[in-house]
């Protein structure tokens, strides 16, 4: 029947955006994780870096072995070896070296959902919608922010 | 000229005429204008995923790209399948008024849909309750209880190849 096919197509394509808006958000989360470590140092307080841990420490398993092979046992190595903020820094300090790049595929995640969620009429694409746009608008902002920034610095250390 | 309202349209798809019906909200209350005169078909649909054609693929490649099916939307537990069917001839100022109750509703499976009509003249109406399918719980069981091997699965050869 065309109306069960019409319908189906409309709840996968509803599920296909939320999945890659979540996807965006956890890209996002571990590409933060070194503004997480500097949180957690400046209050230094274990719980919220115990808190933040456990929140990542899937996706970390994950993203770590495809993108970060060497550096993801390395990161275990020090746990043993060192105390567990240090190895929290170290890793902090790796993932800080391919932020750009989980930053620009979580804006392509989140634009891919924005997407496929834009006219979808499920309920799950609505949502997909809505988590890719605020990713979307929290980017830009923290960009303009960054970018602010680094300009203040920039002048003050020409000046 | 037709007045669709719906109370909620989240909960089902509704189609007039074999056309998805897209709800605007307009003054706290979600509302669709169709220019269906005469006769019509409205039907009100919401079928479990795990009712689909190729379900168990689709559900795989979900479960793939979703990370081991960690960030995608759960599978509907409870198997409600509601597939309420209207034939009935509309006036010139025709208005009907949706009122669907969700699955959680302890009176849903006995009636969902609640519809208020002006100007209409309704020559059948079936299925407004919401149908258990027992094959969409089983479904739903096998994927949970696959997904949850396939992560132990995973998490012991990602242990394994970052320990080694």
């Amino acid at each position: 029947m065309d109306l069960i096919k019409d319908y189906s197509s409309n709840v996968t394509k509803g599920r296909l955006a939320e999945t890659l808006a979540l996807l965006s958000l956890a890209v996002v989360l571990v590409a933060f994780v070194p503004v997480w470590y500097l949180f957690a140092a400046a209050v230094k307080g274990l719980y919220i870096l115990v808190v933040a841990f456990l929140a990542v420490v899937l996706i970390i398993f994950t993203l770590g072995t495809i993108l970060l092979n060497e550096e993801f046992k390395q990161f275990f190595q020090t746990i043993g070896n060192n105390s567990f903020l240090v190895g929290f820094r170290d890793f902090a300090l790796k993932i800080d070296a391919v932020m750009i790049y989980l930053l620009a595929a979580a804006v392509l995640l989140a634009a891919a959902a924005a997407f496929i969620g834009w006219k979808n009429q499920d309920k799950k694409g609505k949502k997909g919608k809505y988590i890719a746009l605020t990713i979307g608008g929290i980017l830009i902002l923290y960009s303009v922010l960054y970018f602010i920034f680094r300009a203040q610095i920039f002048a003050e250390v020409i000046i | 000229m037709t007045k669709i309202t719906i109370n909620k349209p989240d909960i089902a798809a509704v189609y007039l005429d074999g056309k998805l019906i897209n709800f605007k909200k307009v003054n706290e209350c979600y509302t669709a204008e169709s220019d269906v005169a005469g006769d019509f078909n409205l039907r009100i649909v919401r079928i479990p995923e795990t009712l689909f054609k190729n379900w168990f693929l689709r559900a795989l490649v979900f479960w793939i790209i979703s990370v081991a099916g960690i960030f995608t939307p759960w599978y509907d537990g409870k198997g409600a399948v509601l597939n309420y069917e209207m034939f009935g001839s509309a006036g010139e100022n025709c208005e009907i008024n949706l009122n669907l109750l969700k699955v959680k509703s302890k009176v849903a499976f006995k009636q969902a849909v609640y519809v208020d009509a002006k100007d209409i003249n309704v020559y059948s109406e079936s299925g407004a309750a919401y149908q258990k399918d027992k094959t969409a719980v089983r479904r739903k069981r096998l994927y949970t209880a696959f997904s949850w091997l396939m992560r132990i699965v995973l998490s012991v050869l990602v242990i394994v190849f970052a320990v080694i």
